[in-house]
């Protein structure tokens, strides 16, 4: 069996069990700069919060293998099956030594968001911003550990990968979700598309992997991307 | 009585609601903007003075810090949440006409758009500058927006959007808005906006950040 076999081009879905699930308090912690969370309370606080992701049965990830013949990397597009991505110059680059693309979804489910707007509309705005930075990150995990399973399939075969990048992500614009989500089965993973672009449940991701003999992660660096308000930026600096 | 009044401030910038609360821990164990406000009526200074000296105060100088970048949402929550706290007991003087609200302000995230925090967080600074606020939601249409502004007759309209897709739907509500009532300023914000993208759909005001949005809003109360 190699990666032509016709057994990838099948997506491929994943329920995520709790215990693969890895949210360090730091990590949790890093959303919430200031002194004042600095205390043994505020860390009970967060270890609550996240022990409620043994209740979630939401959480879950998965992807779509297109082969090279399926895949066509230009200069600031890509062209996948049938479908052309404008993904500019800066994303595009990122994928120029792969030969095979990954299309994934990850999500951590509606519970969380659902618990965090109940929380704030009564006024427990602390605890609810802390539910919402949990799934935030949650969905992010989901992201890693689709990452992990994707890399144990292709690795088989002498193939690595590149970082996860997504619509929205250095002026690829968002509304793209549109085409990527049209290469997904409905409802994949549970998340659908409104017509504005936006995955629900909120907390959820979605974007391309490459893939390739040649491929290369790279750190994740800021200063390719010219989006200044990201939120990821605000929270490296 | 200054006194009283300056650690009813200090409680709602460092976010201090109640003598139980566990934030900010260096407050631990003393009283909060919620013992301190009931103390302060019952002292007898009035009403106003508390609102306007204590918890407005408090407010600007967290909004300030954020602007600033030296505080950051769960910040702006907590102080949010004493300020809250404190004003179930201000809250009364309101109905009686003791004290009146700035004005009223109508806040919601446009059609197409879920996301709530920043809008919200808006509304909390607006809140605790001395405003009205009534929040019409998420996702909410030019006709929701027209319509609750006929009933509750605001003094300015504040537009959310988070997604570039979605600061689109901003056009046509304030299209929609400015069709019905053309004198209505109408702020937007949102991370994907500026403020070329304000001016180009006849938006009267983008805002970087909530106390900007405050500050426009104090300088059209006060020019009317």
């Amino acid at each position: 069996m190699d990666m032509t076999d016709p057994t990838f081009t099948e997506p491929f879905e994943y329920s995520i069990n709790q215990e693969d699930i890895k949210l360090p308090i730091k990590l949790i912690k890093e959303w919430f700069r200031s002194e004042v969370y600095n205390n043994d309370e505020f860390e009970n606080q967060i270890s609550n919060a996240i022990s409620k992701i043994r209740f979630l049965k939401n959480i879950r990830c998965g992807f779509r293998i297109f082969q090279s013949n399926e895949v066509e990397i230009k200069k600031e597009r890509i062209r996948i099956s049938d479908s052309e991505f404008n993904t500019g110059n800066i994303i595009t680059k990122r994928f120029r030594k792969s030969d095979m693309m990954c299309i994934f979804v990850a999500t951590a489910g509606p519970e969380l968001e659902k618990e965090s707007k109940e929380l704030m509309s009564k006024g427990e705005m602390l605890e609810g911003y802390l539910l919402d930075v949990i799934g935030s990150e949650l969905a992010e995990e989901a992201g890693n550990i689709l990452e992990g399973k994707l890399n144990g399939i292709v690795s088989q075969y002498g193939f690595q990968t590149t970082n996860r990048y997504s619509p929205g992500y250095c002026n690829w614009d968002v509304s793209e979700q549109q085409k990527l989500f049209r290469l997904l089965p409905n409802g994949f993973c549970g998340v659908n598309l409104t017509e504005s672009s936006l995955m629900i449940p909120i907390k959820s991701i979605s974007g391309f992997i490459g893939i390739g003999e040649k491929a290369e992660r790279e750190d994740y660096q800021c200063n390719i991307c010219d989006v200044e308000y990201c939120f990821k930026r605000n929270k490296n600096e | 009585m200054e006194n009283i009044l300056e650690k009813i401030a200090l409680c709602v910038e460092r976010g201090k609601v109640n003598k139980a609360s566990l934030f900010p821990a260096d407050l631990k164990g003393e009283e909060g903007a919620d013992e301190l406000t009931l103390k302060a009526i019952n002292s007898g200074i009035h009403p106003s003075e508390i609102l306007n000296a204590g918890l407005i105060e408090g407010m600007r100088r967290i909004g300030e810090k954020f602007r600033l970048n030296k505080a950051f949402v769960p910040d702006v929550l907590i102080s949010a949440k004493a300020m809250n706290t404190a004003m179930i007991h201000i809250k009364p003087f309101f109905l009686s006409n003791e004290i009146k609200s700035k004005g009223k302000v109508l806040i919601g995230t446009v059609m197409g758009d879920l996301h709530d925090i920043g809008k919200n967080i808006v509304g909390m600074i607006i809140r605790g500058g001395g405003w009205e606020v009534i929040d019409v939601g998420v996702d909410v249409t030019p006709k929701k927006f027209v319509e609750t502004a006929r009933t509750e007759k605001p003094d300015a309209i504040c537009l959310s959007a988070l997604l570039t897709t979605t600061m689109l739907n901003m056009e046509n509500i304030v299209t929609e808005i400015k069709g019905v009532f053309p004198e209505m300023p109408v702020l937007v914000g949102g991370a994907p906006l500026t403020m070329e993208y304000a001016k180009s759909i006849n938006a009267d005001f983008y805002s970087p950040d909530p106390q900007k949005a405050l500050d426009f809003l104090n300088n059209i109360k006060h020019t009317k």
